[in-house]
């Protein structure tokens, strides 16, 4: 994921020139977006584990749009959604030190973190929805919508047969176990996971020519 | 909890049962094959999330979400304006003491005797030799708790952010099963022999003396 935003922000020429009349110094925090700007996404990481604000913003601002489309998938609220982006990354914040870059990507380490909370805030919801004592297993497809009413689908998820793709959507973005799709589609858990299985190897092969930097 | 396929799937994909994420990592750790198909599956989804068309996140967003962070890592600060406007005197007096007391703190701090200096300067010196990898290490409710930092040569430098009262903290490493101690901490740091790749160090606070197993549910566990 490359920086998607280098622009000025408002207020920096007014810091700038009380920093050059004035002699104000900056403090660790203050530094400038532009020392971070063309850092990784990895280094980002080990900065935030060491508090440093600058590197969270960036991080903040490669992220937070594909996380939000992610909350938006998951969830037809808004406002959840956005509650749920900003937990993640209070997540991140918290779990940064244990990135290992030897164990995972960057990217897949923040969706990975992301969409596990988000999984959470879901199944809470579903449980306080379904009330004390009532299963909380209901089948809800993935929400569609994004805020603006437009269908928002990833287009490798065209590739995958039909079966496959609602039961991969379903786990994904819906959070249910491969146990609650048998009991709540009538299918065997074992037709679940294979079906699932195809259709991760499906989407595997309409990634294979994709391109994606970390 | 039989760790098979279907599980690794459901944790792959996300929705394993928050309680039992643990366990599978654990498992994960040990064996090397399930994570590398494990993580392939978690690049894909990443992929597959990262393809979708980023949403509008607002600046205020990210304004508040760095007011919160900020004010979890600083304790909040009471102004205390019309408390000063009603009781002068003791305030003067109090900001006196408060400034005094900060002053000794930061001197205490950073002088030559303290002991958080000397472990933080053991801490950058470990975390300088390369090879060096260093992790902090957070409870499951995020508390930081400490620095581990792993050698190049597998040795594992431990500091903690407070000497553990009452008990000693106790070092371990858990490796195919079995669980060995690595050392017994009385104050707040510590350095170990060699760790086997593919282990969890985990943390236990134990009564004074040692254990020679654990009696307390860890602390933190660190895949190795």
């Amino acid at each position: 994921v490359r920086a998607r935003s280098g622009g000025a922000r408002p207020g920096d020429n007014i810091r700038q020139r009380l920093a050059k009349e004035y002699g104000v110094r900056k403090g660790p925090n203050e530094r400038s977006q532009r020392t971070v700007r063309g850092m990784t996404d990895a280094e980002l990481i080990a900065l935030v584990a060491r508090r440093d604000e600058p590197a969270m913003r960036l991080l903040y601002r490669r992220y937070a749009p594909h996380l939000m489309a992610l909350a938006l998938r998951m969830t037809p609220d808004g406002d959840e959604a956005e509650r749920s982006v900003q937990a993640v990354f209070e997540r991140v914040w918290e779990l940064a030190g244990r990135f290992e870059s030897s164990r995972s990507s960057a990217g897949t380490w923040l969706v990975t973190v992301g969409h596990r909370l988000i999984v959470n805030r879901l199944r809470e919801r579903r449980r306080r929805q379904a009330g004390p004592g009532e299963p909380g297993g209901r089948l809800e497809p993935p929400s569609s919508a994004g805020k603006a009413g437009r269908i928002y689908l990833p287009e490798a998820l065209d590739a995958l047969d039909p079966e496959s793709r609602r039961l991969l959507e379903l786990a994904f973005f819906g959070g249910h176990t491969q146990q609650q799709l048998a009991e709540l589609t009538g299918l065997q858990p074992i037709q679940v996971s294979a079906t699932i299985w195809r259709g991760l190897g499906q989407l595997r092969a309409a990634l294979a020519g994709a391109t994606h930097d970390d | 909890m039989t760790i098979d396929d279907a599980v690794l799937l459901d944790y792959a994909l996300g929705s394993l049962p928050t309680d039992q994420v643990e366990e599978v990592e654990l498992f994960l750790h040990a064996h090397p094959e399930a994570a590398g198909r494990v993580r392939r599956i978690q690049d894909e989804l990443a992929r597959l999330v990262l393809s979708l068309p980023g949403e509008t996140v607002s600046k205020a967003s990210e304004d508040a979400l760095l007011h919160r962070l900020r004010r979890h890592r600083e304790p909040p600060v009471e102004s205390g304006s019309k408390r000063a406007a009603q009781d002068r005197p003791s305030y003067r007096w109090a900001a006196f003491g408060l400034a005094a007391a900060l002053g000794l703190a930061a001197w205490l701090a950073l002088g030559p005797f303290s002991s958080s200096g000397r472990v933080d300067r053991q801490i950058a010196r470990y975390q300088a030799e390369p090879g060096a990898l260093s992790t902090k290490l957070l409870t499951p409710d995020g508390a930081d708790i400490g620095t581990l930092v792993r050698l190049s040569d597998n040795r594992l430098f431990v500091a903690f952010e407070q000497a553990p009262a009452p008990g000693v903290y106790q070092l371990w490493e858990i490796r195919d099963g079995s669980t060995e101690s690595l050392a017994v901490v009385e104050g707040r740091t510590s350095l170990t022999g060699p760790v086997a790749d593919g282990s969890v160090f985990a943390v236990t606070l134990e009564p004074a003396g040692s254990s020679s197993r654990p009696t307390s549910p860890p602390l933190v566990q660190v895949p190795l």
